[in-house]
């Protein structure tokens, strides 16, 4: 029972917050995690009505550097360039977070390039 | 944009025309794509998946690594995305990815739901979320297999999310009300915070049927050892949601004990792959530790607000797990301080014990060999003969979560290569 689904935080009222998962309806969560840690505009994941995290995109970034470490290494031992199997995994990350971060900021437009 | 307030929900939903809400829809649309769309990763992710199997063949020959995914998402992810025969087409023939007990409706007891059905036809009002409303009771009661049919035959049985939905719901009808409240540690600080915030009205009662999955995972580790001739879990990938209110920390023992790689993982297939990766890179060198793979949302501490939550409104108890039996201290029941709010306490229901507690499954049924890890679906003389989605006879079939649902609506991964080989297709 671990399905969660991403949504944003849109108003917290009395201890409850109304989140939206991307189809415009607010709905009430019981925020089950600390409430100072959470502000409007958030992204959390909302499990049965219950506010269980939230979502640090920037920790995406440690993601790559894992990634990009198994890169190296399978390059590595494979006889490839290490700095090119990192530089393909880089490339891929930084469109993606870019693309994300850039309709956050209203640019849907950019959704085009993921299309 | 309209906004609804506790008062009035549920309400209308909101224009759909509305521009916050289009650009929200837009965004969330590209948060997903960003998920899914690293088609390079994945590529890299197999191939080092690959490797590191080779290298455990040229070391351990024939021998077959098991990989627990506890979460029933995890096998919904595995089992959706094919991830399975993936692995198999690439050449990986000794990894083994088994299902484990994450699903909380497949390992709800029959007990509790029999009592439930019962209340349900002396005018109780029952709150349940959609899987367990279709859950089949080991027997009938008053001719009702389920909430579904006891609905059907007239009783009150309301489909809820969340139990904020009941709570409000409950509050405005005023009739004796009992929430099923079925779950893991994922669910808990919700019905705690509901609590202590004073959301719950004083008719509506809960149900606390909350499970704790470190025990189960112990447990499940042990059954599949059982056997001497079998292949015992090497590696574990741990629940992603159910470890952001516990922390990575809470699976240490897991691997201190057991001397397994543990994953936390995301549900991406990327997330999967990345946590087979890690499980198989530990097992080569010989470690065996916690590692987060799901950073952008699970800490190694956890939520310490949740936790505090959930431990002043609940004590953990030993409890049943359906066709399985007495797990210890895999349970959440009410405070004594609470009492006030618990449904066993109000309607008089007593509370199952190892004594009392029998066998609860269907003949033939293998849910319980299923979520140990020590079947698969497919070795269930009932799966998709008589225990079909649409007729479910086991508990697994039931959830979305449910690993027999899973293989049913997406097939059992590897068995389509079995098969094209079979009929000469590959």
């Amino acid at each position: 029972m671990c399905w969660a689904v991403p949504s944003v935080v849109k108003k917290i009222e009395g201890g409850i917050a109304f989140v939206d998962p991307g189809d415009g309806v607010e709905r009430p969560a019981v925020i089950g995690i600390e409430e100072g840690q959470l502000q409007v505009g958030d992204l959390v994941m909302v499990h049965a009505g219950v506010i269980i995290a939230k979502v640090d995109l920037e920790t995406l970034k440690e993601s790559m550097e894992m990634w990009k470490q198994m890169a190296r290494e399978l390059a590595a031992s494979t006889g490839e360039d290490p700095e090119a199997a990192e530089k393909i995994i880089e490339e891929e990350m930084w469109r993606v977070l870019k693309i994300a971060e850039e309709v956050r900021q209203g640019r849907s437009q950019a959704l085009r390039e993921l299309a | 944009m309209s906004c609804l307030s506790l008062s009035e929900f549920p309400g209308p939903a909101p224009s759909p025309d509305c521009f916050n809400c289009s650009m929200m829809r837009k965004e969330m649309a590209a948060l997903e794509l960003a998920f899914r769309r690293k088609s390079k990763i994945t590529g890299m992710l197999i191939q080092y998946i690959k490797k590191y199997a080779k290298e455990l063949k040229k070391r351990d020959g024939d021998y077959v690594y098991k990989v627990m995914d506890f979460c029933g998402t995890h096998e919904w992810t595995i089992v959706h995305f094919g991830l399975r025969s993936v692995l198999e087409m690439a050449g990986v023939d000794n990894v083994e990815l088994v299902a484990g007990p994450g699903c909380p409706v497949c390992v709800t007891p029959s007990y509790y739901l029999e009592e439930a059905i019962k209340l349900a036809f002396e005018g109780v009002v029952i709150y349940t979320y959609g899987d367990v409303f279709r859950l089949p009771a080991l027997q009938r009661v008053r001719g009702a297999r389920s909430l579904a049919e006891a609905k059907a035959m007239g009783a009150d049985v309301r489909l809820i999310h969340t139990f904020l939905h009941a709570a409000i719901d409950a509050k405005r009808h005023n009739k004796p009300s009992l929430f099923l409240g079925i779950g893991f540690e994922t669910v808990a600080p919700g019905y705690s915070e509901a609590i202590l915030r004073g959301l719950v009205p004083p008719n509506l009662k809960l149900m606390s049927l909350v499970k704790l999955t470190p025990p189960a995972m112990f447990y499940a580790l042990d059954m599949v050892k059982e056997k001497p001739t079998d292949y015992p879990i090497s590696g574990v990938i741990a629940p992603g949601h159910v470890s952001t209110i516990i922390g990575g920390k809470a699976w240490a023992p897991v691997a201190e004990q057991y001397r397994v790689p543990v994953v936390v993982a995301g549900f991406e297939p990327n997330d999967v792959l990345t946590a087979i990766a890690e499980i198989l890179r530990q097992l080569k060198n010989g470690e065996h530790k916690v590692v987060i793979e799901y950073v952008r949302a699970v800490k190694w501490e956890g939520d310490l607000k949740a936790q505090s939550s959930i431990h002043t409104v609940f004590e953990t108890v030993d409890t049943a797990w359906r066709g399985i039996g007495y797990i210890p201290k895999s349970g959440l029941a009410l405070r004594e301080e609470f009492k006030q709010y618990d449904a066993f306490e109000y309607f008089g229901i007593p509370d199952l014990t190892p004594e009392r507690w029998r066998y609860d499954l269907p003949p033939g049924c293998k849910c319980a060999e299923v979520n140990l890890g020590k079947a698969k679906p497919t070795d269930c003389p009932l799966f998709m003969k008589a225990c079909t989605p649409d007729h479910p006879v086991g508990p697994c079939m039931v959830s979305v979560e449910g690993t027999c649902a899973i293989w049913a609506r997406f097939g059992g991964g590897g068995l389509a290569v079995e098969v094209a080989k079979e009929i000469g297709l590959a």
